[in-house]
Order: C-alpha cells, then structure tokens, then sequence
C-alpha cells in the first residue's frame, strides 16, 4: 500500500470507527480522556500494522483487539497505577442524547463489574461479538471465555432484577 | 421484546452519548502520520535498527563501552546483574523493588533494593556496594528462613518467581494480602491489608481539579526543570532516542525477536503524571516531546520510554516484555538513569 492508499485507509476506518470505539475504551478504561488516548493509538497501530492486516479475521476484530490491548498497557502504566481512580460512577457526565433511570443503571452495572467480567461484557452484550470472536480478540481459551460470560451474566442478572429476561 | 444484547447496547449508547460530542482525533493523527512518515525520522531509526542488531552479537559489557554511561547508571546495571547472579533475582523480578542509588565519597555508589509498598516487610532490602566495576550484594532478611512459599516471614527468589506467575495471571492479591498479613503480625502496616478487586471508576469528571499551593508548588518546578533541560539541548531528539534504545536493547540483551517488537512509546510524559498525581488528565498535547525534557540530579535530561509487549495480555506475556525508561543526557548524549517496569506487580 502506498502513502497515499494508506491514507485513505485510515480516513475511512476513522470515520466508521472512531466513535464505536471512543465508547468502548471508555467503558474499559472509565476515563475520557485516556479513552481519547487509547483510541487514537489504536489507529496509529492500525496504520503501521495495515499492510499486514490478512482478511482471516473482519476489520472490525483486528481493531478491536487492538484497542482492548492498548487499554490495557494503558491501565499497566505506571502513572495510571499510581493514582487514586476512585470516583464513583454515578457522576458520569450528562449525555446530548436523553436518557432514563434504566440506562444509567445498566451502565452503571457494567462500568462496575470486575475487569475480566466487564471484558467479555463489554465484547458480547455491547459490541456483539460471538463467542469464537471474542476468543480470537482476547486470544483466550474458549471454555475460559464462556465461564467468563456465564458468571457476568449471573452479575448483571443479580443488579438488573427489574428488567432482566433470557437471551433468545 | 429485544434481547439482552440491544437492550444493553441501546442503554449504553444513550448513557455514554456525552463521548460523541468530543472532537474527532482525526487532526491529531495525521500531524502524529505525518511525523512518523517524515524521511529523516525513517533514515534514523533503520540506521540505529542495523546497529542494534549487530550490536546485540557482541558482550554486553562491549556494548556498553561504545555508549555513554554515566557512573551512577553504570553502577545501577552492575547492582542489578550482581543482584541476578548472586540472589537469582532477575530484573524481572526486580520489579518488586524500588531501586535508588547513592554515591560514597570514595567514588563507590552505595545501591539499595526496597520491596515496594505492603511487600516492603517480606521482601527486606538488598544493598549492592558497587566498586570498581564489581558489586557485593547483601540482604537484610538474610538467615530468616524462607522455606514455606507464602507463609514464611521472609520471601526469596522462590516466592518472587511465584509472585510473577500469580501476577501474570492477574492475581495480585494472592501476595499482597498475605504479605500484608505478615507485616500486620509484626506491627508494621497492620491497616493496609487491601480489599477485594478495587472497582474502576471515572476520574476526569468536571469540579474535581482543585489545586493545593503545594499542587502548583510541584507543577512549578516540574515547569522549571523542563524549561532549564529544554534550554541545555544540544543533541537532536532522534539522537537520543537512537541512545536509548541501543542503551536498552545493549544492557538488557534483546534478541532479533524482541528488537522487531520494541516500540517506542509516546504517550508518556512526566507532565502527565504530575497532572494526573493531582487528579487532572485532561492535559494537552501530552505527545510533545517537549514534555519528555527533565532536569534530573541537577542533569539535564530527554526522558526515552520503549514498550516491548506481546499481545493479548499479561498470561501471554514473554521474558523481558514490560517499559523501558533511559534518561539521555541532553548535552552529552551520556546514559544518566534508566528504569525496568515489567509491568506484572510493581511499579519500583
């Protein structure tokens, strides 16, 4: 590819992505602006690393997994371990789209949750990914990845009493 | 009815729609493209690439002839291989220690190994008296017995080796918790047994960045040691990159394999985590390299940070993977410092 497909390449990624993941990275991360920060070093990795992008997985797992793994080197750097996190989450900023009480408790839910479970979560509920796609960005066993799964559910089954029911 | 999947998908974009009205990152990156595609950038970098490779074919000691080192960095390295090769305690395991050095008036350096904070019980300090190029190291919990894994009241290379395995599976209180116990029965961090897995909560919310006069006391003369460093440059910054990442790849014996994975890390910055220290992360331009500039025991500094990492997180994580730190002497081009973060339990 040359610079100039390069370009493009990322031009139409960032315009079809950028926001999907803004709001991934944030519910890892629960920070706007290391989200912000996340994101945009997932593109970057993205750009050095799209020549070598093989269709044997959508575009759309390549990036995710990048940015997952990016949000959490971000989450191991030094400065972020050293500093005291603890705000809670019901403060979270109004948003231009209304929202009710039912939406900021299943957010609040899942922003809580224990990484891990939080993970895989945020992969199946949230992005909609299949279980052999999470497999593939997480690069986890498959039966750890279920159980991971299975044990959030039971998570956010016990919070959202009120308006839980079975998947289909 | 929806299924969980839209019903969850729906709530949180509407609850997380106040994202959507940040602005694009879309400028940002191409200036960011735009530096790395700029052909001096490229020319440097494939040099420093062939000399690196070569140079890890040759001793380590060689290797660091050919650079710079300033004495206290140069004694830093000989503590931590004496500390390698006399307690088996690796860099990786160094980890778990702060690290400082001192110098003696006879021109010796007097370097000391701290378990970092609630480790700092069971793991004792080392103390490496470096001399003429050769270290003695000794340990204050020395003849405490070590045997029983966690429950001894003193942890050696076999717990440390344990505490990175546990680590790299994300179980950090296995360890902690238990160390803290045992200071706790000695009386000397008995409140700071840590909680269950802390949750992750937002901190960049409006109203929280009220700053202390000792908040701007400190932002100040981080200010003042980034202006005097910036002032003293001499050398250009791929220069210097160039230094660290030979100082890294030479001192710590990377191979072929790791090399092609060392990346350098941008994103950091000692105004970053001033800031953050004090509850503000919204911070501009955090990727200027003017911001990796430090005035560090009175030397002027360029701070180099290199990741090396594997994908998909800490169980996949391979030897040496974790951040390198070199301060690069902005005047002479010497090695003043350097720092190893293995990234799996402790920040020392």
């Amino acid at each position: 590819m040359d610079q100039d497909m390069r370009r493009e390449w990322l031009d139409r990624h960032i315009t079809e992505w950028e926001r999907p993941l803004l709001r991934l990275c944030f519910a890892f991360l629960c920070d706007t602006a290391l989200a912000e920060d996340a994101v945009q070093e997932t593109f970057i990795k993205a750009w050095r690393g799209c020549d070598r992008f093989r269709a044997d997985s959508s575009e759309r797992t390549w990036l995710t997994r990048i940015a997952v793994n990016t949000c959490k080197d971000l989450l191991k750097s030094a400065w972020v371990r050293n500093t005291d996190r603890s705000v809670t989450p019901d403060l979270l900023p109004e948003g231009s789209v209304p929202f009710d009480e039912r939406d900021d408790t299943v957010t609040r839910a899942v922003l809580a949750l224990p990484p891990k479970l939080k993970e895989v979560t945020l992969l199946h509920w949230y992005q909609g990914m299949t279980l052999d796609e999470i497999v593939r960005v997480l690069r986890l066993p498959r039966s750890t990845v279920n159980y991971r799964l299975k044990k959030a559910k039971a998570m956010l089954k016990d919070k959202l009493e009120d308006w839980y029911y079975e998947d289909e | 009815m929806k299924t969980n999947k839209e019903t969850l998908r729906s709530a949180m974009d509407r609850r997380l729609s106040f994202l959507d009205e940040l602005p694009s990152c879309r400028a940002e990156l191409y200036h960011r493209i735009a530096q790395e595609e700029a052909p001096v950038m490229k020319k440097k970098l494939s040099v420093g690439l062939v000399f690196a490779i070569v140079l890890v074919l040759v001793t380590v000691a060689a290797l660091a002839a050919g650079l710079l080192v300033s004495p206290r960095a140069s004694a830093s390295r000989t503590a931590d291989i004496a500390l390698k090769d006399q307690y088996g305690i690796t860099e990786e395991m160094q980890t778990f220690f702060y690290r400082e050095e001192e110098p003696l008036e006879d021109g010796s350096f007097r370097v000391t190994y701290t378990g970092v904070y609630g480790l700092d019980y069971v793991l004792g300090t080392y103390t490496a008296l470096v001399k003429d190029g050769k270290a003695e190291v000794s340990w204050s919990r020395e003849g405490t017995d070590v045997s029983g894994g966690y429950d001894a009241d003193a942890w050696g290379v076999e717990q440390l080796k344990q505490m990175m395995a546990d680590a790299a599976k994300d179980d950090r209180l296995s360890y902690t918790q238990k160390a803290a116990e045992i200071a706790a029965k000695h009386n000397t961090q008995g409140d700071d047994v840590p909680a269950e897995t802390p949750e992750t909560v937002p901190t960049d919310l409006p109203g929280n960045h009220e700053l202390t006069q000792e908040d701007i006391d400190r932002l100040n003369q981080r200010e003042a040691s980034k202006t005097s460093a910036l002032e003293a440059r001499k050398l250009p910054e791929e220069e210097m990159i160039a230094i660290g990442r030979e100082f890294i790849i030479s001192s710590y014996g990377l191979n072929e394999e790791q090399i092609s994975r060392l990346e350098l890390y941008t994103n950091h910055s000692p105004d970053l985590e001033m800031l953050a220290s004090i509850g503000i992360t919204e911070v501009p331009e955090q990727q200027n390299s003017n911001e990796w500039y430090e005035t560090i025991n009175g030397t002027p500094c360029f701070e180099v940070e290199y990741l090396l990492y594997s994908e998909g997180g800490d169980d996949q994580r391979t030897e040496k993977d974790g951040y390198y730190i070199v301060y690069v002497n902005v005047e002479t081009g010497a090695v003043e410092q350097f720092e190893y973060n293995s990234a799996l339990g402790g920040w020392g």
